[in-house]
């Protein structure tokens, strides 16, 4: 049995490209403590974990890892501090992961409480050019996963976690950003 | 549905970081512009790491709020 752990900065800054965005499959559940490489030279240490739960499949769960290089919140456990408690007050945040092939291949955070839906292609922001484009992989289901209820406060309300499908197709055809799926 | 490139009436900008949403989100309140931040996705650029999505009654795709008033003359 593998566990999917979703790593995040307990801070909104002072985070390195691209240690924002990694997903591991573990053989065991992460631990307090615990220090991992978020994807460059330095070691984080992981000061909080989050379960959440399948409503429909009490066995299905996923794990987010609160992790800081911060050596003060390292002692601290005061979820107060951190900066995605203070920034999602009076929000209603969801994290979405979208994957293909078994690699994540976008992530979102919203901050409104919409589900991504199934037949639409994924956005592609071009930093750069400031364009959006498409793509090629497009959604095809969504799991929903939400808070165990021990989690005294929760970063987000739910983790909806999507399986994609490739479609360079319809991303190159530039008629729009849905798809059939069969 | 949340997005649709060839109909896209949000507005977006790039952030060095998360925390620079919010300064974003105050200053735009502060300019009494009716926008709200819907969504923070990460970008693959190592520099402006996050694109923060606005929408709202002056959501404004095409706007540019960052350029100084050199550049607009």
């Amino acid at each position: 049995m593998s566990y999917l752990v979703f790593f995040e900065n307990i801070a909104g800054k002072g985070y390195l490209h691209p240690e924002q965005d990694k997903v591991e499959y573990l053989s065991h559940p992460p631990e307090l403590g615990d220090r991992i490489s978020l994807g460059t030279y330095r070691l984080w240490t992981i000061v909080g974990i989050d379960r959440y739960e399948n409503p429909e499949n009490s066995e299905d769960s996923l794990y987010l890892a609160h992790c800081t290089v911060d050596p003060q919140q390292i002692e601290s456990v005061d979820r107060s501090t951190w900066f995605k408690v203070r920034a999602y007050q009076n929000r209603d945040p969801n994290l979405q992961l979208f994957f293909g092939e078994g690699i994540l291949r976008y992530l979102n955070k919203n901050l409104i409480g919409k589900k991504p839906e199934t037949g639409y292609l994924l956005p592609q922001y071009n930093v750069k050019e400031h364009t959006v484009t498409s793509k090629p992989w497009g959604i095809d289901s969504v799991t929903s996963y939400f808070p165990s209820p021990d989690i005294a406060r929760p970063c987000y309300n739910a983790v909806h976690v999507c399986q994609c499908v490739y479609v360079p197709e319809v991303a190159t055809s530039q008629k729009g950003d849905r798809f059939i799926s069969a | 549905m949340t997005w649709n490139p060839l109909n896209e009436k949000r507005e977006w900008h790039c952030a060095a970081d998360e925390e620079s949403y919010l300064d974003m989100e105050a200053r735009f309140k502060k300019e009494g512009l009716k926008l709200n931040l819907v969504e923070t996705p990460p970008t693959d650029d190592p520099v402006l790491k996050v694109v923060c999505v606005f929408d709202g009654e002056d959501a404004n795709p095409n706007a540019d709020r960052f350029k100084s008033y050199q550049d607009l003359d």
